[in-house]
């Protein structure tokens, strides 16, 4: 589960200000604090989001300011029971914008890591340690470029329960699907991301992970055999 | 335990709670899994977070105004609109309908502004909450405000914003100073208390980027937001016989290093006297009494009401200042609106 103590921040924050839903009534109605509201709440689980589709601050930026500008112009049409619902709905307009991001590129060949992308001054939590910022960004920079290779749902699990934190039920809420489907299938992402960090020469482990996936392999059924090969990159 | 089930147990915990070894076929996976969770050691810039949040409420302010205009009209606010529409229809007939489409759009410094504001202005009476609306306003011209100095357009799209913002931030402290005491006026009070703290971020970020006229505007405004600035009460500029002139300064809030500019340019550092008076020494060709102002190290720049020639000894008729404007105090801003614990200084 996230951490406890963020949780209750944000159900406090809610209960002793205005339910979520008389919030979203008001952001509905465009209303200017509680669109406030709404941003200040979700603008880092945007942001985490993008960075981890796109492995760069200035690209992330760009689909963050996207997404909520284009959550303003759709909000009179989001229909959300609870906090949770509606960041997803959230993360569903960043998503768009991300393949929108996709499709521009594709359209124009450029690098996805800007030119500038290591020079530009480091997000504001790390401007006191410049080491920290290159240390941290060779942390993702190479994962987030293999997780562009999974598959959809093997990119949105790892996105939701690794960097925005969600535990294994309200990822099985928000992808309808049983929690012990998604513990599968975290695993398969996982696994399968690890392989491709590895083939890029930065995961020295792979060696035992390889050893173990094949002896597991020789029990699979044939029916985990076919969805195994239906969650494989490409599919 | 499955391996799925052991690494979601594995994974529900930080690193730094994890107690033994996991098994060693889940390391690589784990290891994957921090150094992609490392990605939330980062977080947008302040700066960033500031100005998008500006921008998506300018944009919600837009979108509301374009729906209004668009809402069928409620049947108890009959008589008020028929009073609007005339005069609506009135503008139309004088301006043409294009032009108030086109004044819609208009943005600070566009000929058709002012119209773009009276609009507005049609809009919030129209509003079920007036308040809220001058708000949303005053918020989107903060935004252009920022953008203005940002892009250096300087006068008079960066003028036009400032003066559009003072008036919506004066509106909704009107409004506020109407209401009745309730939970509705706390809140008002409240968005207006963040908006005047942002108004006070923005406007002081901008000093560094405008030129020295806008600079004076801007200083009134800080002013009139709570912030400490000059004040200039008096100038006096008498010559000797060696053709230099000298600059008596009289006024407060003057910061040590102030200097005094003539049309922009500096031309002489002022030196503290006493009794809150400054001296600076300038030369013949700089002594354009029209337009002397003074500014502090912060850019903060301030201008007299006028300025009084000494010439051989008699005292000249004093000389209005060409840029003094009479500085803009809202009625309502009489009224604080401004909890006791909070500061209109943000930074």
């Amino acid at each position: 589960p996230r951490q406890v103590e963020e949780a209750e921040t944000v159900s406090t924050r809610w209960s002793q200000e205005q339910t979520f839903a008389s919030v979203l009534d008001q952001a509905r109605r465009l209303d200017q604090e509680a669109l406030g509201l709404l941003y200040r709440q979700y603008l880092t689980s945007v942001f985490w989001y993008a960075m981890g589709r796109l492995g760069d601050v200035d690209q992330a930026e760009d689909v963050t300011s996207e997404t909520f500008l284009a959550m303003v112009d759709s909000i009179a049409r989001a229909r959300a029971e609870d906090d949770l619902a509606f960041e997803a709905w959230l993360l569903g307009i960043a998503r768009n914008k991300v393949s929108d991001h996709y499709r521009r590129q594709a359209a124009r060949p450029t690098t996805q890591i800007s030119a500038n992308s290591w020079d530009e001054p480091p997000a504001a939590a790390e401007a006191g340690d410049p080491l920290g910022v290159v240390v941290a960004r060779e942390q993702w920079a190479d994962v987030t470029a293999a997780l562009q290779q999974l598959t959809e749902e093997q990119r949105t699990v790892l996105l939701y329960r690794c960097v925005l934190g969600y535990d294994t039920e309200e990822v099985a809420r928000l992808m309808e699907r049983q929690p012990g489907a998604i513990r599968a299938l975290q695993f398969r992402a996982l696994a399968s991301l690890s392989r491709l960090v590895a083939a890029n020469g930065t995961n020295p482990r792979t060696g035992v992970l390889r050893a173990g996936s094949k002896s597991r392999t020789s029990r699979r059924s044939p029916q985990q055999g076919k969805q195994r090969r239906a969650d494989e990159p490409g599919r | 335990m499955s391996q799925e089930d052991s690494l979601d147990s594995l994974l529900a915990a930080p690193r730094r709670h994890r107690s033994a070894e996991p098994p060693s076929e889940l390391e690589p996976l784990l290891e994957t899994a921090d150094r992609l969770a490392s990605i939330r050691e980062t977080s947008p810039s302040a700066e960033f977070a500031r100005r998008l949040e500006g921008r998506m409420l300018a944009h919600a302010a837009d979108l509301a105004q374009v729906s209004a205009i668009r809402a069928e009209p409620v049947r108890w606010r009959r008589a008020l609109i028929a009073r609007v529409a005339l005069i609506a229809a009135c503008l139309l007939l004088a301006l043409g309908t294009g032009a108030l489409t086109v004044a819609a759009g208009a943005e600070p410094g566009a000929p058709l502004f002012r119209l773009h504001r009276l609009e507005q202005g049609v809009q919030a009476g129209l509003s079920r909450n007036s308040t809220s609306q001058h708000i949303a306003f005053a918020r989107q011209w903060l935004y252009a405000v920022d953008t203005a100095a940002a892009q250096r357009q300087g006068d008079p799209a960066y003028s036009d914003a400032l003066m559009a913002l003072r008036e919506e931030d004066a509106n909704a402290a009107q409004g506020i100073h109407t209401q009745a005491p309730s939970a509705q006026r706390s809140a008002m009070e409240a968005q207006l208390s963040a908006l005047r703290a942002d108004e006070v971020t923005v406007l002081r970020n901008a000093l560094p980027r405008i030129d020295w006229t806008d600079r004076i505007t801007t200083t009134q405004a800080l002013g009139a937001l709570g912030v400490a600035v000059p004040h200039v009460t008096s100038v006096t500029v008498s010559g000797d016989t060696e053709g230099r002139w000298r600059v008596v300064v009289r006024g407060y809030g003057i910061q040590p290093g102030a200097v005094l500019l003539a049309d922009g340019q500096a031309v002489g550092t002022l030196t503290a006297q006493t009794g809150g008076t400054y001296v600076a020494t300038i030369s013949a060709e700089d002594s354009d009494a029209a337009n002397l102002v003074v500014s502090n190290p912060d850019d903060m720049t301030a201008v007299a009401p006028s300025v009084s020639v000494v010439s051989g000894g008699i005292d000249a008729t004093p000389v209005p200042s060409a840029t003094a404007q009479p500085e803009e105090t809202p009625q309502a801003e009489a009224t604080p609106v401004v909890s006791p614990t909070s500061s209109p200084e943000a930074n």
